[in-house]
């Protein structure tokens, strides 16, 4: 007792000093609106952190009870989603325009089967002959180019994928009319080769190679890959190289096919002329 | 000032007159407002009890807070100046103590007396307007604040204790 009075009375000026501090703040508070709402406010700023950091610290006890229940609510909300239906019928624009006439009708498409890892690589899709999809269509997909349309039944088809040693397209150098030959060697399945490509078209790593308005089957100047690698074979004038493909073909979902409407009509005339 | 006479009374008593109805008026550039009332603290008899300066300091800032209708925010700063006082005290000493006259002008020199009156200035314009502000922001651009409001309340100061120094006997 008389060490705790002694602790009083050594500290008797600084417990006079809290004394009258408290006397002024209570003063303070009890009278002036404007710093009671502020330190209203801090307290329950302070409250609202402190119960914050406690509902954070719990909600990790629940995460595997929340997981799961997202899970089942995903599921429920995917077999909802317009993906899980098989599409009998695709509803196709049918706007006339009388300024423009629509060349290239895309249909989607989701990859339903697909392989890399062969010398002769395919894609299967969802959609066949009765949603309008033929042999010969280019496919696409949202980062660049993936195959042609091989053979359909009613409601499938096979695409003949860019890793496939019959693939051949042509591919243009950007901001040049210069081509090359595109196909897949085999091997990688992030690599392609361009060949033929003339030495004045200064082809260089980095250049971006699009498809060129030379083939019937894809639109020009869809991406198909970047120079990874440049070849330049001494005896002729002409350069190779490697290309990084745009489309990773190991993670391929939804695809585009695309018709070209006036393919027809080109391919006519074009047959007319034998050098072609 | 050695001892609290009547007429110190009277002095001190002016400044808190001069204080509540001239310098509460003035806002220079709209936004300084001097406050020399603190002086009164600080130039209290050296000998006065420590209970009695933060008691007298807290009256004093609650009279002030009284006439400007603050409610508490000159008796909480003007606390703390009573409260460190005999920090600021010990600062101007030599080692061997006090050994001024009073806490004035005139027996402190000028060199010691502004560092004296400035830091006590400056430390209750300080809390006053962190406590008149209430947010944290405050507790940083307030410094520079009460860097220039406290000057110009040492200047105000300065021209009283030349103007009465003169004129009355007792030292102020």
């Amino acid at each position: 007792m008389k060490r705790l009075i002694d602790l009083f009375f050594r500290h008797r000026f600084t417990l006079l000093f809290l004394f009258l501090q408290t006397l002024s703040l209570g003063i303070l508070y009890s009278s002036a609106h404007y710093q009671r709402s502020k330190w209203t406010g801090w307290t329950s700023e302070v409250e609202n952190t402190l119960f914050g950091w406690r509902s954070d610290l719990k909600s990790y006890f629940s995460l595997k009870e929340w997981n799961e229940q997202l899970r089942q609510e995903n599921a429920v909300l995917r077999s909802l989603m317009k993906d899980s239906h098989f599409e009998l019928y695709s509803r196709d624009s049918t706007d006339v325009d009388t300024l423009r006439n629509r060349q290239y009708l895309y249909r989607q498409a989701q990859v339903i089967n697909n392989s890399i890892a062969l010398e002769n690589n395919t894609l299967t899709l969802d959609k066949g002959r009765v949603h309008g999809v033929l042999p010969g269509m280019g496919v696409l997909s949202e980062k660049g180019v993936v195959g042609v349309v091989l053979s359909c039944s009613a409601h499938y088809s096979t695409v003949l994928s860019l890793l496939h040693s019959r693939f051949s397209t042509s591919g243009r150098v950007r901001n040049s009319s210069y081509f090359g030959r595109v196909f897949w060697p085999g091997g990688d399945h992030r690599r392609a080769r361009i060949e033929d490509v003339p030495v004045e078209s200064k082809l260089d790593k980095g250049d971006l190679i699009y498809s060129s308005s030379h083939s019937s089957v894809f639109p020009p100047d869809q991406l198909i890959g970047t120079v990874a690698l440049i070849e330049r074979t001494a005896a002729t004038d002409f350069l190779s190289g490697e290309l990084e493909l745009s489309v990773d073909f190991a993670d391929l979902n939804s695809v585009y096919v695309v018709q070209d409407l006036m393919r027809a009509e080109r391919d006519s005339l074009e047959s007319l002329n034998p050098a072609f | 000032m050695r001892q609290l006479g009547p007429i110190e009374i009277l002095q001190l008593s002016g400044i808190w007159i001069a204080q509540v109805l001239v310098l509460n008026e003035v806002e220079l550039f709209s936004f300084i407002n001097p406050y020399v009332y603190p002086i009164i603290v600080l130039m209290l008899p050296v000998e006065t009890k420590y209970a009695a300066v933060m008691i007298i300091s807290f009256l004093l800032g609650f009279s002030i807070d009284l006439m400007e209708q603050s409610s508490g925010i000159h008796a909480f700063a003007c606390t703390w100046v009573g409260f460190l006082r005999p920090r600021l005290v010990r600062l101007v000493s030599t080692q061997k103590g006090f050994d001024f006259g009073a806490l004035s002008l005139r027996d402190m020199g000028w060199q010691k007396f502004l560092f004296y009156a400035y830091s006590g200035l400056w430390l209750h314009h300080y809390f006053l307007f962190v406590v008149d502000e209430h947010s944290l922001s405050g507790l940083f651009f307030h410094l520079l604040d009460a860097t220039y409001t406290a000057l110009f309340s040492l200047f105000i100061i300065l021209i009283v204790q030349l103007l009465a120094g003169r004129k009355t006997t007792a030292p102020l």
